[in-house]
């Protein structure tokens, strides 16, 4: 873990050093807005009986289908202010800043049906077990982060460019919610003995490092428009979900930059 | 008349919605044994799945057909498996004389017990076409855990889990039925006393 964060911060050193060592032709003030979707598998701390296989058939051509299966998801939404320097020497833009990232986690029944429930565990003494009917479980988390990125806007046109984006992010727990949607409205006074039996905490910290391509609108000196898509990527940190053990990331951002200073260098080259 | 076609309406659907209740603990779920490839792995979920091989051929419960009844006759209590062999309907009944729980809330009395199948109070008969009795020489049945489940704070059902393997003669011919496991739930639909 210590590793992770020991490359989070040479990352952030290295872009210091080199923000000041470098005369920075246009300084942007930017706003983002995205999405991400989480890929991973189910946490195994919360016992639910399922049908993990989804269809197989046995020895006497018998069909066993796995339609009690529960589902896990996991999307991450976000926002943030970002101020950038773009290098045209370079051709590469680096930016930090501030972003609200909040986490949704589901645990439902894969049947699309409303009433659709599925069972769990809540209690195991002696030879007593006790199930409780759930129709589903979410989580959300809520996260302050720092994201650092360097862009590289390999070709120059004039309005419309294409670019490459690596960045990382670690962000700080704010708060985070657990719920359970019985089936049973009665069941509800269960609902803090169920997660205190399952323990929902979760790590302080969530960080990720990302690869991204996108499309720019907009000249060089003036406001641009991006929109990108990031590729797959590693989230570094463990234990951000009670429910889902994330493994990969992806996702798509939408982000305006505005000028709000034009150096000499970059008026020379227009 | 609109009481007439209403009140039934009604009462079709609450007898639906219970019906649909139930219908999610007696469903068979077939969770695959990667190690014991054909095999449902062994859980104590009341998954309600057997398992075993007859020498290389597995002997499993399927979806459509009541993977397991109790039945206590007199002082006899039988535990029936059903299920398909080589795309063959096939039955295997184990019977212990000497053991007669008056109702499924009484199974818990099997859990941790382990019953010797070459015992002369133990049976164990199997039915293809014709039914036999085995004629067994080593083996044993084992109710590993036997639970009382309790649903939304309501009595539901028992479940038994356990293992069993035997070594027998059929057509004159050692057989090792071996790797068996089970894990049911008995409730009112699969439990007789009579």
């Amino acid at each position: 873990m210590k590793k992770k964060y020991l490359i989070l911060i040479s990352f952030l050193s290295l872009l210091t050093v080199f923000v000041y060592s470098q005369d920075a032709s246009v300084i942007t003030i930017g706003f983002e807005g995205g999405s991400g979707f989480i890929t991973g598998k189910q946490n195994d701390k919360w016992n639910i009986r399922q049908d993990v296989a989804t269809s197989y058939y046995d020895y006497g051509y018998n069909y066993h289908s796995g339609n009690n299966s529960v589902s896990s998801e996991m999307n991450l939404y976000y926002f943030g202010i970002k101020p950038a320097i773009y290098f045209p020497k370079y051709n590469i833009n680096i930016s930090a800043g501030l972003r609200f990232t909040q986490s949704n986690c589901y645990l439902n029944k894969s049947s699309n049906s409303d009433e659709s429930y599925f069972f769990l565990r809540y209690n195991e003494s002696g030879t007593n077990t006790e199930y409780f009917k759930v129709k589903g479980i979410n989580e959300n988390i809520n996260y302050l982060g720092i994201p650092l990125e360097i862009t590289l806007t390999p070709f120059h046109f004039d309005v419309v460019n294409l670019y490459a984006k690596v960045g990382a992010e670690i962000n700080l727990k704010l708060n985070s919610q657990t719920d359970i949607n019985f089936s049973n409205e009665n069941m509800k006074i269960y609902k803090q003995d169920v997660l205190s039996r399952v323990g929902t905490s979760t790590n302080l910290i969530y960080s990720s490092a990302y690869a991204a391509v996108g499309i720019r609108f907009g000249r060089v000196t003036g406001v641009k428009y991006n929109f990108e898509v990031t590729l797959p990527a590693r989230i570094l940190s463990s234990n951000n979900s009670s429910l889902v053990v994330p493994e990969y990331y992806s996702g798509f951002q939408f982000s305006v930059q505005i000028p709000i200073n034009k150096a000499k260098e970059s008026k020379n080259k227009e | 008349m609109k009481k007439y076609i209403i009140l039934p309406l009604v009462i079709f659907t609450l007898l639906i919605s219970s019906c649909s209740e139930d219908y999610q603990l007696q469903k068979s779920v077939f969770v695959e044994d990667v190690n014991n490839p054909e095999l449902p792995i062994y859980s104590e979920w009341g998954y309600n799945t057997f398992g075993v091989y007859i020498d290389r051929q597995p002997f499993i419960s399927n979806s459509s057909d009541l993977p397991a009844k109790i039945i206590v006759n007199k002082d006899t209590f039988n535990l029936v498996l059903k299920g398909t062999m080589n795309n063959r309907d096939v039955t295997m009944k184990f019977s212990i004389i000497g053991y007669s729980p008056a109702d499924y809330t009484d199974l818990i009395s099997l859990n941790d017990s382990t019953f010797n199948l070459t015992s002369n109070k133990c049976i164990v008969t199997m039915t293809t076409d014709t039914i036999k009795k085995l004629n067994i020489f080593e083996g044993k049945l084992f109710f590993k855990r036997a639970q009382s489940l309790y649903v939304d704070k309501e009595y539901m059902e028992s479940i038994l889990s356990g293992t069993f393997s035997f070594k027998t003669f059929i057509n004159g011919e050692p057989i090792a039925v071996s790797n068996g496991r089970f894990d049911f739930g008995i409730g009112y639909e699969n439990f007789y006393n009579y």
